[in-house]
C-alpha cells in the first residue's frame, strides 16, 4: 500500500509491519493528512493482531515534515502506546537536521519506544 | 436514602422538553420519564470517577507534549530552511562568479582570435576564397561572442545584478550610429533600411543609452535577419506614454493577432513625462498566432528562428526586460507573410546639460599625423597573442611599443622606458593590474617635478562583462578601460582621448546615405575645408588621372599642394602609393 504526492511518497509494508516515509510532505493543514492517518491506523490495527506485535516507522528519507505532518504522527504514537503491547521502532537520520530533535522529543509521548537515528 | 423514594430535580429546559415531547408523541408522562431515568444510566463509583479524572489528566499531559514538540519542531525545520535559503544563495552567487569567470575565459581567445582575423582581413595578399574564409571566422567569433554575451546578460538581469545608468546621450547621434551599423548588412541583403525620426525628437536626453541600444539592436537585427526581400524600417518620435495602437495607413493591426508582454514591474512615469516611441517593422515571414505567445520567454525561438539555427532564442526576452527596466512596455503585432512591428516606448527626460558625448565613426587610423613626439607604448598582458596583437596594430601606425608578461616587468619597464600610456591587463600571474597601478601611481609621487609628458596613462584591459568592476577600475589609478574583446576603432578613440594622438584616418567607403545628412564625419569634413583650397582644374586634373591610374602623375599633382596642406597631401601620397586610386577619387569628390 502507498499513497504518493508530487514532493513525497508513504510505503506501506505489511510482511515487515514497517511504513517507509520519503521525500518532502508538506501538506496544507490538518485537512489532507487523513489518508496518511488512515493508513497508519491500518498498519496499528495489523500489527496488533500479530506475534510479536511491533510496528516501525522509517523516516530515514523524510527530508522535510511541516507542524501539521509532526502532529499526525505524535497522535499515532499515542495511539500505540494506549493500544498498548505494540513494540514500536522510528528509523531516522541524524543527517536530516528536523529529525535530531523531534524524533527523540516524540519518546516522551511513548518512552518504551526506540529511536533509532543511525 | 430511602429506595421507594427518590426525588429528582430537572430544570426548566429538561422539564419544557419532556412536555413537549409528550404532547408530540402523545406518550403517558409516566412512560416518558421512566425512559428518561433509563438513559441516565447507572451512578459512577468513586474510583470510576477518579479513573476519568486520571485519564483526562493524561491526555491533558499528552496535548502538553503535543503542543510542545510541535513548538519545537516548527522551530527545527524553520532553521533547516533558513539554512537551506543560505546555501541557495551561496549556490547563487557562485554560479554568477561562475559565470563571470566563464565569461572571462571565453572572451579572452575570442579577442586574439576576432583580434588576428580583423588584422588579417587588411592583409592585401590574400586570395578571394581566404578572404572569404576569414570573414567566416570573423562572424563566427562575433556570433560566440554574441552568444556568450546574451547568457551572461540574462543571468545578470535573472541575478538581479542589472541597473539603470542614466546619462546624457545624443539620440540622434546614437541613430546614426545604428544605421551605420546595419546599413552594409541591410544593403548585403538587398534590403532597405529605412530611419524615420520625427523632427521633434529631443537630441540630448538623459536615458540609459546602453540599454536602449541593446533593444534596438536587437530587433533591427531581428527584423534584417529575417527579412528576405523589401524593407525595415525604424520609425522614432515623441509621444505620451501609452503606445498608440491605432492602426497605420500601411498597416492592418489585427489586435487578436498581437502579443503584450507582461505589465513592467518599474513604477510607471509620471504622466507628464515624455516618451520616446520606438517602431520597428519588417516585410518578413510574419509571426503565427501561436508563437507570438512565447516570443519574449526566454529560450523560446519562432520555427523560423530554429529553422535558420541562430541565435539562444534571449535576444527579445532581454529587449523586453531591459525595456521594462527603462519604465517602459513592448508589443508586437504580426502577420504571417507581411510582416512584424515591434513598438516600445521608454520614458525620456530632456537633458539639463547638452554636452553631445563624442560619437565617433568607426574609423581606421592609417598612420600618426605629422609633428607629434615619439609616443612609446608599454602593452602588458600575460598572453603573448593579447600583447602581439596590440603591438601588430600600434607599430605600424608609428608607435613605439614594448611589451610585458606581467606587473612586475610592467613596473620596471615603467621606470627605466617611460612610457606615456600604458595597456594594462588585470589578471595576470606574478603581479595583476591592480598592483601594477598602485606601485606606478605611488612611484609618481615620489618623483621630484611631473615629467614633461605628464603621467604615464594607464588603460585597463579587462574581460570583465560587470560595471561594479569598470566602477572599481577607474577608482583603482586607471585612466580609462578597454572591454576585451575589442574593436580596432576603441584603440584609436582612447589614444586620442588620452594623448591627444593625431591620426591619419582611412576614408570612409560607404556612403553614410542622405538620411544621415548633417552628422559630422570628421575625415571627409576635413578633406572638404583643404579642397576648398586647391583650384577646380587642379581637381579634376587629380581626378582623371586617379580614374585612368596614373599613379606617376597623380603624385606630380600631390606635390603641387601648398605646405598648408601637408596632413591632407601626405594622406593622398599614401593612397596613391598603396594604388587605391578610388579611394582618391571618393576622397575628392564631394
Amino acid at each position: 500500500m502507498e499513497i504518493k504526492g508530487q514532493e513525497y511518497q508513504v510505503t506501506y509494508d505489511q510482511a515487515a509491519s514497517t511504513v517507509t516515509f520519503q521525500g518532502e510532505l508538506a501538506l496544507m493543514g490538518m485537512g489532507e493528512y487523513p489518508p496518511i492517518a488512515d493508513l497508519l491506523d491500518q498498519t496499528l490495527e495489523d500489527a496488533s493482531s500479530q506475534k510479536p506485535a511491533t510496528l516501525t516507522l522509517d523516516l530515514r528519507e523524510l527530508k522535510f515534515l511541516n507542524s501539521s505532518g509532526i502532529n499526525v504522527i505524535s497522535k499515532f504514537v499515542i495511539k500505540v502506546r494506549r493500544a498498548g503491547g505494540v513494540k514500536m521502532t522510528i528509523k531516522g537520520s541524524d543527517s536530516i537536521p528536523w529529525q535530531a530533535k523531534s524524533l527523540v522529543n516524540l519518546k516522551r509521548l511513548l518512552p518504551s519506544m526506540v529511536v533509532d537515528l543511525g | 436514602m430511602n429506595k421507594n423514594r427518590l426525588t429528582l430535580e430537572l430544570s426548566d429546559q429538561t422539564l419544557e422538553k419532556l412536555e413537549a415531547y409528550c404532547r408530540q408523541s402523545g406518550l403517558s408522562e409516566a412512560a416518558v420519564i421512566q425512559a428518561y431515568l433509563m438513559t441516565l444510566g447507572e451512578p459512577q463509583s468513586v474510583s470510576e470517577q477518579d479513573e476519568i479524572i486520571q485519564r483526562l489528566e493524561r491526555e491533558k499531559t499528552d496535548l502538553e507534549i503535543l503542543l510542545d514538540n510541535t513548538m519545537a519542531h516548527s522551530d527545527a525545520i524553520t532553521a533547516q530552511l533558513q539554512a537551506a535559503k543560505v546555501a541557495a544563495e551561496a549556490a547563487n552567487q557562485a554560479k554568477s562568479v561562475f559565470l563571470a569567470r566563464m565569461s572571462h575565459e571565453l572572451r579572452t581567445p575570442l579577442n586574439a582570435i576576432l583580434g588576428f582575423s580583423q588584422l588579417l582581413g587588411k592583409a592585401e595578399a590574400l586570395s578571394p576564397p581566404q578572404q572569404e574564409q576569414l570573414t567566416i571566422i570573423n562572424r563566427s567569433g562575433e556570433h560566440l561572442l554574441n552568444l556568450i554575451n546574451d547568457i551572461l546578460e540574462m543571468s545578470k538581469i535573472e541575478a538581479g545584478k542589472i541597473t539603470l545608468n542614466l546619462e546624457t546621450v545624443d539620440l540622434r547621434a546614437l541613430l546614426h550610429d545604428l544605421h551605420a551599423l546595419f546599413n552594409l548588412k541591410a544593403e548585403a541583403k538587398g534590403l532597405q533600411l529605412i530611419f524615420d525620426q520625427a523632427p521633434d525628437i529631443l537630441q540630448f536626453v538623459e536615458i540609459d543609452s546602453g540599454k536602449l541600444r541593446q533593444a534596438l539592436i536587437n530587433l533591427l537585427g531581428n527584423a534584417i535577419k529575417f527579412t528576405s526581400e523589401g524593407c525595415v524600417t525604424l520609425r522614432v518620435r515623441m509621444g505620451s506614454q501609452e503606445l498608440e495602437v491605432e492602426g497605420r495607413e500601411n498597416w492592418v493591426e489585427d489586435r487578436e493577432n498581437s502579443a503584450r508582454g507582461p505589465l513592467p514591474t518599474t513604477l510607471y512615469p509620471l504622466p507628464s513625462t515624455p516618451t520616446l516611441q520606438f517602431e520597428v517593422e519588417d516585410t518578413g515571414p510574419g509571426i503565427a498566432t501561436t508563437e507570438l505567445e512565447t516570443l519574449f520567454v526566454a529560450f523560446e525561438q519562432t520555427a523560423v528562428g530554429r529553422n535558420t539555427h541562430q541565435g539562444t532564442g534571449l535576444g527579445l526576452a532581454i529587449s523586453q526586460k531591459v525595456i521594462q527596466m527603462m519604465g517602459g512596455e513592448i508589443i508586437v503585432s504580426s502577420q504571417v507573410g507581411k510582416g512584424t512591428c515591434f513598438r516600445f516606448y521608454i520614458p525620456v527626460r530632456r537633458s539639463s546639460i547638452a554636452i553631445p558625448a563624442s560619437v565617433l565613426p568607426q574609423r581606421k587610423a592609417i598612420g600618426l599625423a605629422p609633428g607629434q613626439p615619439d609616443y612609446r607604448i608599454l602593452v602588458v598582458d600575460d598572453h603573448p597573442d593579447n600583447r602581439q596583437l596590440l603591438s601588430t596594430l600600434l607599430t605600424p601606425i608609428g608607435f613605439l611599443v614594448q611589451e610585458a608578461s606581467n606587473g612586475k616587468e610592467a613596473v620596471a619597464l615603467w621606470q627605466s622606458w617611460q612610457p606615456h600610456l600604458i595597456w594594462m591587463d588585470l589578471r595576470m600571474p606574478v603581479m595583476d593590474g591592480y598592483e601594477a597601478v598602485r606601485e606606478i601611481r605611488s612611484l609618481e609621487t615620489l618623483l621630484p617635478k611631473i615629467p614633461t609628458n605628464g603621467l604615464t596613462k594607464i588603460i585597463a584591459l579587462t574581460a570583465s562583462a560587470f560595471k561594479e568592476e569598470r566602477k572599481i577600475i577607474l577608482a583603482s589609478g586607471f585612466d580609462d578601460y578597454l572591454a576585451k574583446p575589442f574593436q580596432e576603432a576603441s584603440i584609436w578613440e582612447i589614444l586620442v582621448r588620452s594623448l591627444n594622438v593625431e591620426f591619419l584616418y582611412e576614408q570612409q567607403n560607404e556612403d553614410k546615405g542622405e538620411m544621415m545628412r548633417g552628422i559630422d564625419i570628421a575625415p571627409l569634413s576635413i578633406t572638404a575645408d583643404a579642397l576648398d583650397e586647391m583650384s577646380a582644374r587642379w581637381l579634376s586634373e587629380l581626378q582623371q588621372a586617379a580614374s585612368q591610374l596614373k599613379g606617376k602623375r597623380v603624385l606630380q599633382l600631390i606635390e603641387q599642394m601648398p605646405a598648408s596642406q601637408a596632413t591632407l597631401a601626405k594622406y593622398l601620397r599614401e593612397l596613391a602609393d598603396s594604388y587605391q586610386f578610388d579611394k582618391i577619387i571618393k576622397a575628392t569628390t564631394l
